[in-house]
């Protein structure tokens, strides 16, 4: 009761510093077991961080703890840590002896270290990052968490596909994903559909199941995975038991997703006023064309002149006014509810749960529904063997739409469809009849269109870890993560692209199945009480089998019908397989003395099917060292406010093999057909000699902590080169081939991160923590085919818009010299304050109002950021409210806004799509007018470079904008009920939650939104959250 | 024992790492075939040949664009007001669009001349079997070196400048990265159309003893192509002689009547047709084909129609309804477009029933007649010039004539081949300027022959990876 007084006083006198608490003065001596003082010895008050001193000279220690705290934590590198309750002492006199240690540790490859030994680079989320959060996926989880760890959504569909890239695009045409490791599987990630634009085969993952996050960023850390470690490694840990009472868990979300912005167009009046003076430029007042134009919008009633005929001049627009927009976005649902259940006897613990996720997105048509399963198990047998079993079963449903460059993707068409056709009609009927340039009713279309998938997919894994000696065990796990994805499409043959072929029916199926073993050796000892000693050894086997299969079929009798079953004529049927495999055998070894000086070994020998039997096998090696600068003698002076200090230094390789299987060999492939006969055409060039890429990967780094654990961070340089990257090798187009695909080409990611956490206020009742970091990634396509030529570029792979023509769209490039994704364009003059004219700048430099292919250049302008991180504040009140304000961002990048180049482009559409408001409000009107809108013309004259006219819009420069962004991520706010509350009524702990996601977004960008990936064409926006929670444990 | 069962358990995981166990990482697709297991019996060899014949039908080659561009880069046809925007440079004549089927073209030669190099010493199949096949693969190699020929480079008579490279003579599969091959340099027109010749008259031999069947490389269509061949290279006599060679054939189908003509588009295969690209049901080009490109039916493009100069040409009278007084008017659909008065062809009107698959008629008797009555007259045999000339242009419900100059005929030959493809490379063999006169006063009108943009420039990206290529001039 007294609590929620001091909650509701702090409510109404905000800021106020309340001081009913207590203080409590504790003093005392830490000793070792031999009875020796130890000076430098950690003291901290349990569950309140930042209360906390370090033992003097003579290991005494006196601290003032908050009333609240019950328990305070001893500890001391190299012995065990002790927890003793305060119990209402006043002097409290400690021993800390060698043994079992229950320090945080980090979980590495194969195994785990103390995080305090840790000699790489490794960045751990947990799992309050992640709890009660409306994340639909863990990955989405990372975003702005780690340093060094950049996280894109690829669209804001619900359940869409994340990119993650650690330290950097590390690759142009192999993987850029990291390894997923959950539980010890490596699974399957990124978007496994065939006909879904958007899906993420992790969101199959509940989020709530997770207990940490570790990503291995350097080589020292994860060249143990060798072959596939390139891109980092994301290890994944989810909830174990442990013996005692059981406690259960219950979490309920619930809330809003809504549109991130909202972008102005024009309206019908606007666009017929647009329109009319499109057709006086281009032919006059007087011309009979614009006096056919007027007459026909007159007889539509979208404008009135002085006297009715078109012979007057205009008074006034009367054009209907038809809100796409609002038909097409909506008010989404979030819903999530989670049930719980850890504990266990001496013998067996568990960890049980299963979820249930209801995702609506805010665009019509789109959700994401999964239901998960969980069981972890571990039992002991006795002492020398214990079982582990995890598994993960899930089910996802997802309903899309579109996201290609069609006229069905409803969020470009929102934008483009005319407001002046109607939706609907009075009998609630659709319009079919559109008149402009978007041709489908995407309301309709996508009302009665479908496009969906079901993803069921189990991970389980099963191990045994045997205690052969002291300090010597064995464990032996298996691994399975299979996946299979159902695909249904129906377009309605009543209307859009369904209406051509009356009806179109197709089923896709994808299994991809996942076994894996690995049998580790590991030993450790502790010689002569200074001289810790660990290794490992293993082998490993992966195999990976996917088999895609898709059949559809055209021409239904009715609409009602959706079936493959139902149609007449089958138009596609296909099934084809694709399976790698990789072993390895790896070796670390660990050696630390007395927690100064650590030095650390790894290697792997890994063979992949995916190369040629020339080069088939690799091998990765990597070495590091750390000293810990604090525990020597010297530093003694600072050892009372500098409790820990280290630099570390590490080197290796670690390799990608992440390209498409059967490269190595040339092949011929089948679905060629000619007069009812089936055809083979070539289908690979392939190289004998095709490797992995090599990651040659340098970091060197420091962490601190101070002012026992108040400040604590971390700092990384690195400087990873790749010299063989995958690349296809373009041929002259007279070989027959594209490409041939060699390991050519070198790439360069180095740049700093910084970590730091700080407690800036511990008190009693009032905390605050600021978590920050911050990432310069520089990254350089240093090479490509041929290492004498200095100016190579290559294409990659971009869908390219609307009635282009493709080479002008390909915007993302690997260019020698630039970073990866530097957009080539033509450059963008601005207009002529003349004549209204759109200008750019030819390949001389001089004005042209016609610019050719040749005529674009390399901008340097980049898509990936050069800047980015998060920073987060934690605030605590009275220990029971909780606020947590989450920013994440990104600095240093450009995207190319190619719905600005169509929806602002009114010469060149003349008329046929909506516009951008902004094509009205900032138009040429009048000589003199200085603006980035062109004077607007209509019809065939905007192709021409004609003095009286208008050159047509090209992609350019003038629509390549800074995506740099501040984005307000997260903010959480909960309050735990007071425990005698929750006591009464049987329960353990009551939170209630309410949290509101991208709330808010610092961007000069005028698109959607500049978090995407590719152009900013046909992307889903980004949705904007706000969830309200409960969170129960009884 | 429990603890022997362990050590069993574990020395059985190390024995599988130290097994090396090779067979773990053996891998094969079950949808690819290896060059050497496609290749090593007929079958194999006879599915490469399908594949060629599929790669003929692209949407950049024949599938569309190698018909509709000499269209539009000439004066027969030109685009709608209101357009999808393609084909946009080929009417205005612009720097770089042209017929770009260079990539395709070596794709094809590269797969024939797989054919030609593994036929003789693949498993199966009969002597004549393989001769068919090789037959064929000279057919097409030789229509795919002259496609390219005439798209990049001048015409032996006709060469400006004295700039005679033509296009790289590859005659053997690709030989592979390392070899200096595989950056070749460009062959001279003259040794170019001298392979071509070669490849035909090989093609005549290998194919002599086939069956006719017009959708496949046959010893008509062999003899009309080097017929046509040789009017490029003017060599009259020999053009006119082999044209007379197939006229005269009993397999060479006969010349429909006017009121039939529409048979040689809408019949399976054409009526007339010597060489014909087949397009089954389930091979329809959907939007990007021809139908798509040149009608207004469905939900096509609908972008390119008759120049007004061709209209007139047809004999047209402008009025309240258009009329036309030549016969081949059945191919018109007179229509409008978002306001705009527009005549479609409707040669390629998806005549089997589903919308996008048209058959492609490459070589057609007419064809022959009309380089017949060229060669003849340019020869100096004008009554048999006449005779052929005669036989289309009454047919087409004119009266015969009773003289002949060459405008006459290349006139019968644009009204007669217009929209399959021949306008522009008919110009441009002949020398002559390429006039336009469209609607729009202040579109550019035309190119004169000596104008670079005739010959079409080699992809940039080509020349950048391989520096043995010599662009065209102008480029």
């Amino acid at each position: 009761m007294r609590k929620l007084t001091s909650l509701l006083l702090f409510l109404l006198f905000l800021g106020a510093q309340s001081a009913m608490a207590q203080d409590l003065k504790i003093t005392g001596k830490v000793t070792d077991d031999a009875g020796e003082p130890l000076p430098g010895a950690t003291v901290v008050a349990k569950g309140a961080a930042g209360v906390g001193t370090v033992t003097d000279f003579d290991g005494k220690y006196s601290l003032t703890v908050p009333s609240t705290v019950t328990d305070l934590q001893f500890s001391f590198v190299g012995l065990s840590t002790q927890v003793v309750a305060i119990g209402g002492r006043s002097v409290i006199d400690v021993v800390l002896t060698q043994g079992v240690d229950i320090e945080e540790v980090v979980v590495l490859g194969y195994g785990s270290v103390r995080s305090r030994d840790v000699t790489g680079a490794v960045a751990r989320v947990g799992s309050e990052a992640l709890e009660g959060r409306p994340i639909q996926s863990v990955d989405n989880a990372l975003q702005g968490r780690a340093a060094g760890v950049q996280v894109t959504a690829s669209s804001g569909a619900p359940g869409a596909a994340v990119q993650v890239r650690v330290r950097g695009t590390g690759s142009i045409f192999a993987g850029t994903d990291p390894l997923y490791i959950i539980d010890g599987v490596q699974v399957t990630i990124g978007d496994q559909t065939q006909m879904n634009t958007s899906q993420n085969a992790l969101a199959s993952l509940n989020p709530e199941d997770i207990e940490s996050i570790e990503v291995l960023k350097d080589a020292s850390t994860a060249s143990i995975y060798g072959a596939q470690a390139a891109n980092g490694v994301v290890i994944i840990t989810t909830k174990r038991g442990s013996s005692g009472k059981t406690e259960f868990s219950f979490t309920a979300t619930n809330g809003f997703a809504y549109n991130i912005r909202d972008m102005p167009i024009l309206t019908g009046d606007q666009l017929t006023e647009l329109s009319v003076e499109a057709f006086r430029n281009s032919y006059g007042v007087n011309s009979p064309v614009y006096k056919t134009r007027i007459r026909s919008l007159l007889g539509r009633g979208f404008l009135t002149t002085e006297d009715g005929s078109e012979n007057t001049p205009i008074t006034g627009y009367t054009a209907p006014n038809s809100d796409w927009k609002d038909a097409i976005f909506r008010n989404g649902r979030i819903q999530t509810y989670q049930l719980s259940a850890a504990g266990g006897t001496d013998k067996t613990r568990f960890y049980l749960s299963g979820s249930y996720t209801y995702n609506e997105g805010p665009v019509m048509e789109t959700d994401f529904q999964r239901a998960t399963t969980r069981i972890n198990l571990s039992h002991t047998i006795n002492d020398r063997v214990t079982i582990d079993f995890s598994s993960d079963l899930s089910t996802m449903f997802g309903n899309t739409v579109t996201e290609d460059a069609t006229y069905a993707n409803p969020y470009n068409s929102a934008l483009g469809l005319l407001p002046t056709d109607s939706i609907q009609f009075y009998d609630g009927s659709y319009n079919r009849e559109l008149s402009g340039g978007f041709t489908f009713n995407v309301v309709e279309v996508n009302k009665n269109n479908i496009q969906r998938y079901n993803q069921n997919r189990a991970i389980p894994s099963f191990s045994l870890n045997v205690k052969i000696a002291e300090g010597l065990s064995f464990r032996s796990t298996y691994g399975l993560d299979y996946l299979e994805i159902r695909e249904d499409m129906f377009w309605d043959p009543r209307h859009g692209d369904g209406e051509g072929p009356n009806g179109v029916v197709a089923m896709g199926n994808t299994r991809v199945l996942n076994w894996q073993t690995n049998q580790v050796l590991s030993y450790n000892k502790l010689f002569g009480q200074k001289h810790d000693f660990s290794a490992i050894a293993g082998f490993e086997y992966r195999f990976n089998l996917t088999d895609y299969g898709y059949a559809s079929a055209q021409a239904l009798p009715t609409y009602k019908l959706q079936t493959l079953f139902a149609a007449a004529e089958p138009t596609n049927a296909y099934q084809y397989n694709q399976d790698w495999r990789l072993m390895g055998i790896f070796g670390r070894v660990n050696y630390s003395y007395d927690g100064k000086y650590l030095v650390s070994a790894t290697v792997r020998r890994d063979a992949s099917s995916r190369f040629g039997a020339n080069n088939r096998f690799g091998v990765f090696p990597a070495a590091s060292a750390a000293w810990r600068v604090s525990a020597e003698p010297f530093m003694q002076w600072a050892s009372a406010y500098l409790n820990d200090w280290k630099l570390k230094v590490g080197y290796g390789w670690t390799g990608n093999s992440s390209i498409r299987p059967y490269r190595e060999r040339s092949f011929f492939t089948g679905g060629s057909e000619y007069g009812n006969a089936a055809g083979f055409a070539p289908s690979t060039l392939g190289d004998p000699d095709l490797t992995w890429e090599t990651n040659q990967s340098l970091n060197v780094g420091t962490s601190f902590e101070l002012l026992t654990g108040r400040i604590r961070g971390e700092v990384n340089y690195y400087h990873n080169y790749t010299p063989d990257l995958l690349l296809p090798r373009p041929l002259p187009a007279t070989s027959g081939y594209d490409n041939i695909w060699s390991n050519i080409g070198e790439m360069l990611n180095k740049g700093w991160e910084f970590q730091v956490n700080v407690g800036v206020f511990a008190m009693a009742n009032f905390r605050w923590d600021i978590d920050a970091n911050f990432t310069s990634n520089y990254n350089e396509v240093v090479s490509l085919v041929t290492p004498e030529n200095d100016d190579e570029w290559i294409y990659m792979e971009d869908e390219p818009p609307l009635g282009a023509t493709e080479t002008d769209y390909y915007l993302r490039w690997a260019h020698e010299g630039d970073p990866i994704g530097t957009i080539r364009s033509r450059d963008w003059a601005g207009v002529n304050p003349a004549d209204g004219r759109p200008m750019w700048y030819d390949q001389n430099g001089e004005i042209t109002y016609s610019p050719l292919p040749a005529d674009r250049i390399w901008t340097g302008y980049y898509t990936d950021p050069r800047y980015f991180g998060g920073f987060g504040n934690n605030f605590t009140l009275f220990k029971n409210l909780e606020v947590n304000v989450f920013f994440q961002y990104a600095f240093g990048h450009y995207k190319y806004n190619a719905n600005s180049q169509l929806f602002g482009d009114y010469t060149y559409r003349g008329g046929q799509f909506n516009q951008y408001l902004t094509q009205y409000t900032e138009r040429w009107m009048e000589p003199g007018d200085n603006t980035y809108v062109p004077k607007v013309y209509t019809g065939v004259s905007g192709y021409l470079n004609n003095t009286n006219s208008v050159a047509a819009m090209f992609p350019s420069t003038r629509d390549i904008e800074k995506a740099d962004h501040l984005r307000l991520k997260n903010i959480m706010v909960s309050y735990a009920l007071p425990t005698d509350w929750v006591k009464r009524v049987k329960f353990s702990s009551v939170k209630v939650f309410a949290q509101a996601t991208n709330l808010y977004t610092w961007t000069t960008y005028t698109g959607w939104d500049p978090e995407i990936i590719g152009p900013d064409w046909g992307v889903y926006p980004q949705t904007k959250n706000l969830t309200f929670g409960i969170k129960t444990s009884f | 024992m429990k603890n022997k069962l362990f050590y069993g358990i574990a020395a059985f995981g190390f024995s599988l790492a130290l097994a090396g166990c090779e067979g773990w990482l053996e891998s094969e697709p079950n949808y690819l075939l290896t060059n050497e297991v496609t290749m090593e019996d007929v079958d194999g060899v006879r599915a490469v040949m399908v594949g060629v014949y599929d790669l003929l039908q692209s949407t950049g080659y024949y599938g569309r664009d190698f018909i509709v561009s000499p269209e539009l880069l000439a004066d027969n046809c030109r685009i709608t007001d209101n357009n999808s925007n393609r084909f946009i440079g080929q009417s205005l004549n612009q720097v770089g669009s042209h017929n770009a089927i260079w990539a395709t073209a070596y794709n094809g030669i590269n797969r024939v001349n797989n054919v030609l190099a593994f036929v003789d010493d693949a498993a199966g199949g009969s002597q004549t079997e393989k001769d068919e096949l090789k037959g064929q693969a000279f057919f097409v190699r030789a229509l795919l070196y002259h496609d390219l020929a005439r798209s990049y480079s001048r015409e032996p008579n006709h060469l400006v400048n004295g700039f005679d490279l033509c296009v790289p003579l590859l005659l053997v599969p690709f030989p592979g990265i390392t070899s200096p091959d595989a950056f070749p340099s460009r062959a001279t027109v003259a040794v170019v159309y001298e392979q071509i010749e070669k490849d035909l008259t090989q093609a005549i031999d290998l194919l002599a003893s086939s069956s006719f069947d017009p959708n496949y490389g046959n010893i008509l269509a062999a003899k009309s192509l080097l017929a046509r061949v040789y009017l490029y290279e003017e060599k009259w006599s020999q053009a006119a002689a082999m044209a007379e060679e197939v006229i005269n054939d009993s397999r060479t189908p006969a010349l429909v009547t006017g009121e039939n003509y529409m048979t040689c588009f809408s019949a399976t295969p054409g009526a007339e047709s010597i060489f014909e690209l087949r397009f089954t049901e389930n091979e329809s080009e959907g939007p990007n084909s021809l139908t798509s490109i040149y009608m207004q039916v469905g939900a096509g493009y609908a972008d390119v129609c008759l120049t007004d100069d061709l209209m007139q040409k047809f004999g047209a009278s402008f009025g309240q309804d258009t009329t036309f007084a030549d016969a081949r008017a059945q191919a018109f659909q007179i229509t409008s477009k978002s306001g705009e008065n527009v005549v479609y062809n409707t040669k390629y009107a998806s005549y089997n029933g589903v919308y996008g698959s048209d058959n492609v008629a490459i070589l057609r008797t007419s064809e022959v007649y009309l380089t017949s009555a060229e060669a003849n007259l340019m020869a100096g045999n004008t009554a048999l010039a006449l005779q052929r000339y005669n036989a289309l242009h009454t047919r087409a419900g004119y009266e015969a004539a009773t003289s002949l100059a060459i405008e006459d005929v290349l006139l019968e030959r644009r009204l007669e081949l217009a929209f399959e493809g021949h306008r522009f490379y008919d110009l441009k063999r002949k020398g002559w300027d390429i006039p336009k006169s469209f609607k729009f006063e202040y579109l550019p009108v035309g190119l004169e022959y000596r104008d670079f943009r005739m010959v079409a420039n080699i992809a940039p990206d080509e020349i950048e990876l391989n520096e043995n290529l010599d662009q065209n001039p102008g480029y």
